[in-house]
Parts: structure tokens; C-alpha cells; sequence
């Protein structure tokens, strides 16, 4: 068991292309960390480099206490569970499994014993002797789970294991893959571009963009206190609504669209920084579940008006899709890297989603008053997209 | 409709093929059983009583069975050395991250593309220099670095179709490269490794000009050469030819009917997805 200390580490291709830049990341003994981005944002290469897969073009990588950028993956004992499985199509369940030990020149009777116990764990004690063509998808998830956890590595990589299955097997080996991590109790690495999975499964979640890690933190974190403008649009299901949106001169309301949003004092407190924005253009976010229907549970002084497009009735919840005249900023304009331009005109049309009780007073194609708590308020700056605290 | 027409005439063209192919073995095997008269009366028409004087014919005439004992001697190990010799290639060109390894595959490709013939004359003047002539081994190792470049060639667009997870699955597992060849490669590779071994060996049994130079002796002659000797100048015994023939091609025959159950099962299942 050890820990993976990645410290200021780069990879630039040959090409030229610089698929991570200085990435520091750490992830302590049994820690379940999950890296997440959209696809090309550099979070498979970084495990690959972690794995001795790919090279490290500059930074220090510490597995233990041993600097491991030169050592091969058999002397940095790493396992790794690849998106595709990757299995030995010729090896029976019981030999893919115990093919890293008998590498290792383990005693017959030590792996046999090791391969079942392996075996115990995944419940594939009854397809030992059969070869991965005639298993299932989830199976051979299994059996390349197998593969990593016999040999005791000292840390455990994952390329998208779950993406291969279908969406009720992927939930349930979820919990499966972190029951497993949880026994075994060793540093994992976890990469993938479904951010629920990301949520659900992390100890803490490295969110990465072009390369570079955007924040680190515990699920929770993440969620409530996004550190940039990408974090906040990518983390959370439905997307966090944001809007360019003015502060007043004299910082008491918020300019949003053709409506006004007061600002009290608390706010102020809560978020010192918004002082510096008086005046001045910034972008406001707000959570699906922040903007419940205004009403006897929920009543504020802070209202926000919007046109109801669409209802999804959820049972538990209903998402309403809603519209008002501010200027949407959009998690795609923001993978792209792009800069923020300024609204252009006031008839913008911006669309949004709130998730309401199943019972509140909502329909379709009509004007309705969503209560705003303005301490639950998101800022963010247009130009560095950094949050403002 | 239409897919009623193109089944049709799919399977008119594989009927064509295959009457093609098996049409010489089953003309050499009708004609060598027949008399040199009833031949060269009606070459095409069916035997009216077999004979098999054409065989004792043949081995009286030529030593056939020690010709066929010279080319396994020589045609096995080369076989043996060029098949593993390509896949070592191959599995270096396709799978292992070396410098140059690009280069190197063009320049074996554009040796492949020169015409064996040109080779002839320096050979000959070469084995004769040196005094490498009727030498088993100069033979095999001759034989065997001819047929590398393209036994790689074709194992190389084999190869490539085995999942690049697997063979990084085998390192993150610990596997030397050696290891990973010999573990993961050549057991997945098996049925285009077989295809190449089989091709390899009809490429050297049939070889007649290079088997010519290099082995001339009569106590070190291959088959075919053995077997030129009864087509003469101005008379040919056809008949003993076929006997001759047919039997020259039965060792390919058994190694190809004792593999084909590898090429149909494919080996590769399973391994991804």
C-alpha cells in the first residue's frame, strides 16, 4: 500500500501537443480518488503516466516514498482496470486473474489460494474455467477487477471501468467497485467523464479542463463551492443555471435581465469579494434547487420572474425549464476555453431549469415567481471566471 | 430480390473458385493413374482401368523419397526460423514503442518488393565463392531470411488488430516485452501466425531456381528440382510427372488440412468490450 504524490507533472506529445500541464495531485493510502473532465482534457494521459504507460515529459511522480518517473509499471506495482477490459482472450477467468502472479514466479498453491479468494470477492467462483468470449459485459468487468486486486498492488488505477455497461449494472457496480476499494484499502485513481460518477464514488474528485486541474476537493465541496465558472457548470445534475447579470453602483441589487435582484448586507458578508464588483458586469449562478416556486413554504423578499417552457415530471421532483431575458453562459462555451463577450443586446433570451416540489403551483406557459435566497447565490468573474468569495 | 441475385451469383462465383482449385489436384490425380497411352489420347477423359505403373515408373526413375526427406530437412527449421522470426518482427513493429521502427518496416517492405530472381546470380556466385553450395545449413538460414520480410508484413496488419490494452494490461501485470511475445502475442496470433507458417513453407517446397543454387548435389536435392529433372527438352512422361507432382504436394496438403480448424475459430473474442 502507498500513496501517489503527482507533483507539477506535464506531458507534451511529440507533435507538440500538451495533453497535461502541471498537474499536482495527491491521493493518500485508500484514498478514492476521482478524476473527472470531458474527454480530452488530459485525465486518461495523466493515469497513464501514472501507470508507466506513457512518459513523463517533466514534473516528479512518487508512488510510496520512491520518485517512480522512470520505473517501469512492474516496479511501480501498479494495477489497472482499463476501459475495455483488456482481458487475455486465450486465458481462462482463473489465468487472466493469475497471470500478474505468475509473472512474478508466486508458489502454485499461493496463487491458486489468492486467485479464489480473488474469485470469493467478485462472485466468479463458477466461471473460473471459462474464457472471456462467453462471459458477460459485466463479467469481465469483474474478472479485470480481479486481475487487479489478487496481486496486492501497492495502488490501483481505473480508465472508465463502468462505461462499457449498460446504465443499471453501471449504478450497482458502483457500489460494488467502492465496497472492493474500501476492503482492499488501497490508493486508487479513478478516471472518468460522468460526473455523477465522479460525485458518487470519490472520496475527493480532481475536476480537469484542457489538461489542467480546475479544483480538488470532497464531492460536497465541489457542489457548493465551485471554484471557477467550469467547475460550476460541469459538477451537478441539472447544470447550475448561469447568467451574465450587472451589480448596481451602490452594490444593493443585482441586475438580471430586465429584473432586479436585492443584495442585503449579509450577502456582502458572506461573500467579501463581491464588494470589488459594484458597478460591474459579473456572471450569476444559481442551483436547480435553489429556485423553488414562490409561495407559503418559500417566501423572500428576492423574486425572480420567468416563463415556464417545460415541465419534467420526475415523481420525487419536477425540473422546470424556464426562460427570462438575461444572457445564458453555457458549460459548452466554457470547454471550448473561450472568453466571455458581453451581452450584447437586453432581448437575450436565457433558459434555465429549476427543480421544485411535486406539488408547487408551476404550468406550463406562464409567468411564475421563483423565490431567491441571495446568500445562495453564485458569482463568478466574466474575464478570469473565477469564483468570487 | 436483389439479395436472392447477389447470394446467386456469390455463390456461382465461389463455386468457380473452388472447381478452380481442387480441378488440378483431381486432373494430377486421375492422369497419374492412368497409362502414358491413354493420355496422350484423350488427355481430359476419364480413366477407363488404373494403373500405377506411372509410380513405379517415377521412383525408379528418379530417388523421389530422398528428395522429399532433403526438402523436409531443409523446409521444417526454416519454416520454424522465419515464422517465429516474423512474428518477433511484427510484434516489435506493431506493439513496441521503439525509435525508428517505421524506417526499419519500409526498408524490409522495399526488400521484400524486389523480384527474388535478381537476387540469383549474386547468390550463386556467393555460395560458390564461399563454398556454401550443397550445405544443408546455408540452405535453411538462406531460406529462412528470404521469407522474413514478408511473413512480417503480413503478420504486421495481424497484429495490429489485437487490442493495444491487452499487451499494456500484460505490462501493468509485469510482463517483460519477451514476455508479453511469447504469453499474449503469439497465442492470440496464432491463426495468422499458422497462415504465414503454411505460406512459408509452399513458398520454400515450391522454390525450384533458389533450391537450384544452393543445393545442386544429388545427395542434397530438394523435390522440386528432383521433380524438373522428369519434364525433359523434347519428351515428357506426363503421367510419372503428375505421380510426381501429386505427391511433391501432398506434405502441404496434410499441413494444411491438420490446420484448418485454427483458421476458422477466431482467437481473438472476448478480449475487449
Amino acid at each position: 500500500m502507498a500513496s501517489i504524490l503527482i507533483e507539477g507533472v506535464s506531458k507534451v506529445y511529440p507533435n507538440g501537443f500538451n495533453a497535461v500541464r502541471e498537474l499536482s495531485l495527491d491521493v493518500a493510502e485508500g484514498e478514492f480518488m476521482v478524476m473527472v473532465g470531458p474527454s480530452g482534457c488530459g485525465k486518461t494521459t495523466a493515469l497513464r503516466m501514472v501507470a508507466g504507460l506513457e512518459e513523463i515529459t517533466s514534473g516528479t511522480l512518487r508512488i510510496g516514498d520512491r520518485v517512480a518517473n522512470h520505473l517501469t509499471s512492474k516496479e511501480r506495482d501498479v494495477a489497472m482496470v482499463f476501459q475495455n477490459y483488456a482481458l487475455y482472450p486465450h486465458m481462462s477467468v482463473a489465468e487472466n486473474i493469475a497471470f500478474g502472479l505468475s509473472l512474478r514466479k508466486t508458489p502454485k498453491d499461493e496463487i491458486n489460494r489468492k486467485v479464489a479468494e480473488a474469485a470469493e470477492i467478485l462472485g466468479l467462483n463458477s466461471l473460473l474455467h471459462q474464457k472471456p468470449g462467453l462471459l458477460s459485459g459485466g463479467q469481465r468487468q469483474r474478472v479485470a477487477m480481479g486481475r487487479a486486486i489478487v496481486r496486492n498492488p501497492a495502488i490501483f488505477l481505473m480508465d472508465e471501468p463502468l462505461s462499457n455497461l449498460d446504465a443499471k449494472l453501471r449504478v450497482q457496480m458502483r457500489t460494488e467497485v467502492r465496497r472492493i476499494q474500501r476492503r482492499i484499502g488501497v490508493a486508487t485513481l479513478y478516471v472518468t467523464h460522468d460526473q455523477t460518477e465522479a460525485m458518487t464514488m470519490g472520496d475527493r474528485v480532481a475536476v480537469m479542463r484542457a489538461g489542467v486541474l480546475q479544483q480538488c476537493d470532497h464531492p460536497q465541496v465541489l457542489y457548493s463551492n465551485p471554484a471557477n465558472l467550469f467547475v460550476a457548470a460541469f459538477i451537478g445534475s441539472p447544470a447550475m443555471n448561469l447568467f451574465e447579470a450587472t451589480l448596481s453602483d451602490d452594490g444593493a441589487s443585482l441586475r438580471l435581465g430586465s429584473q432586479s435582484l436585492a443584495i442585503s448586507e449579509a450577502v456582502y458578508q458572506h461573500r467579501p469579494g463581491l464588494a470589488a464588483y459594484r458597478g460591474r458586469r459579473l456572471v450569476v449562478g444559481l442551483r436547480a434547487e435553489d429556485l423553488p416556486v414562490l409561495g407559503s413554504d418559500h417566501q423572500t423578499e428576492t423574486v425572480l420572474k420567468a416563463y415556464v417552457e417545460a415541465i419534467e415530471a420526475l415523481g420525487s421532483e419536477l425540473l422546470v425549464h424556464f426562460s427570462l431575458d438575461a444572457a445564458r453562459v453555457s458549460g459548452e462555451q466554457l470547454g471550448g476555453g473561450a472568453e466571455l463577450e458581453p451581452a450584447a443586446a437586453i432581448d437575450i433570451v436565457g433558459e434555465g431549469i429549476a427543480r421544485v416540489e411535486p406539488r408547487a403551483a408551476v404550468r406550463m406557459g406562464e409567468d411564475t415567481l421563483f423565490a431567491v435566497y441571495p446568500e445562495r447565490l453564485h458569482f463568478f468573474d466574466p474575464e478570469s471566471q473565477i469564483a468570487v468569495s | 430480390m436483389r439479395s436472392r441475385i447477389s447470394r446467386g451469383l456469390v455463390f456461382t462465383t465461389l463455386c468457380l473458385i473452388g472447381v478452380s482449385t481442387v480441378y488440378p489436384l483431381v486432373f494430377m490425380a486421375v492422369n497419374s493413374m492412368r497409362t502414358t497411352q491413354a493420355f496422350e489420347l484423350n488427355p481430359f477423359g476419364l480413366p477407363t482401368h488404373l494403373s500405377l505403373s506411372s509410380y513405379s515408373a517415377l521412383f525408379s526413375t528418379v530417388p523421389f523419397f530422398q528428395s522429399i526427406l532433403h526438402s523436409l530437412f531443409v523446409v521444417v527449421p526454416a519454416v520454424i526460423l522465419a515464422t517465429f522470426a516474423s512474428s518477433l518482427a511484427a510484434f516489435v513493429f506493431t506493439k513496441v514503442p521503439i525509435k525508428l521502427g517505421n524506417v526499419l518496416f519500409w526498408t524490409m517492405l522495399m526488400i521484400m518488393f524486389m523480384p527474388g530472381i535478381v537476387v540469383l546470380l549474386p547468390l550463386y556466385v556467393e555460395v560458390a565463392r564461399t563454398g556454401l553450395a550443397n550445405n544443408f545449413a546455408p540452405a535453411i538460414f538462406i531460406y529462412t531470411a528470404i521469407n522474413i520480410p514478408y511473413g512480417t508484413y503480413l503478420l504486421r496488419s495481424n497484429f495490429r488488430a489485437i487490442p493495444d490494452s491487452v499487451v499494456e494490461a500484460a505490462r501493468v501485470d509485469g510482463a517483460s516485452w519477451f514476455k508479453i511475445f511469447l504469453r499474449v502475442i503469439l497465442p492470440i496470433g496464432k491463426p495468422g501466425i499458422i497462415t504465414v507458417g503454411i505460406l512459408t513453407f509452399l513458398n520454400i517446397w515450391n522454390d525450384l531456381f533458389i533450391s537450384l543454387v544452393l543445393l545442386h548435389a544429388p545427395n542434397t536435392e530438394m523435390v522440386t528440382p528432383t521433380l524438373a529433372q522428369l519434364s525433359g527438352k523434347y519428351t515428357s512422361n506426363i503421367p510419372v510427372l503428375m505421380a510426381g507432382l501429386l505427391l511433391g504436394a501432398l506434405p502441404t496438403l496434410i499441413l494444411y488440412f491438420a490446420t484448418a480448424r485454427v483458421f476458422i475459430r477466431g482467437m481473438l473474442s472476448g478480449a475487449v468490450r
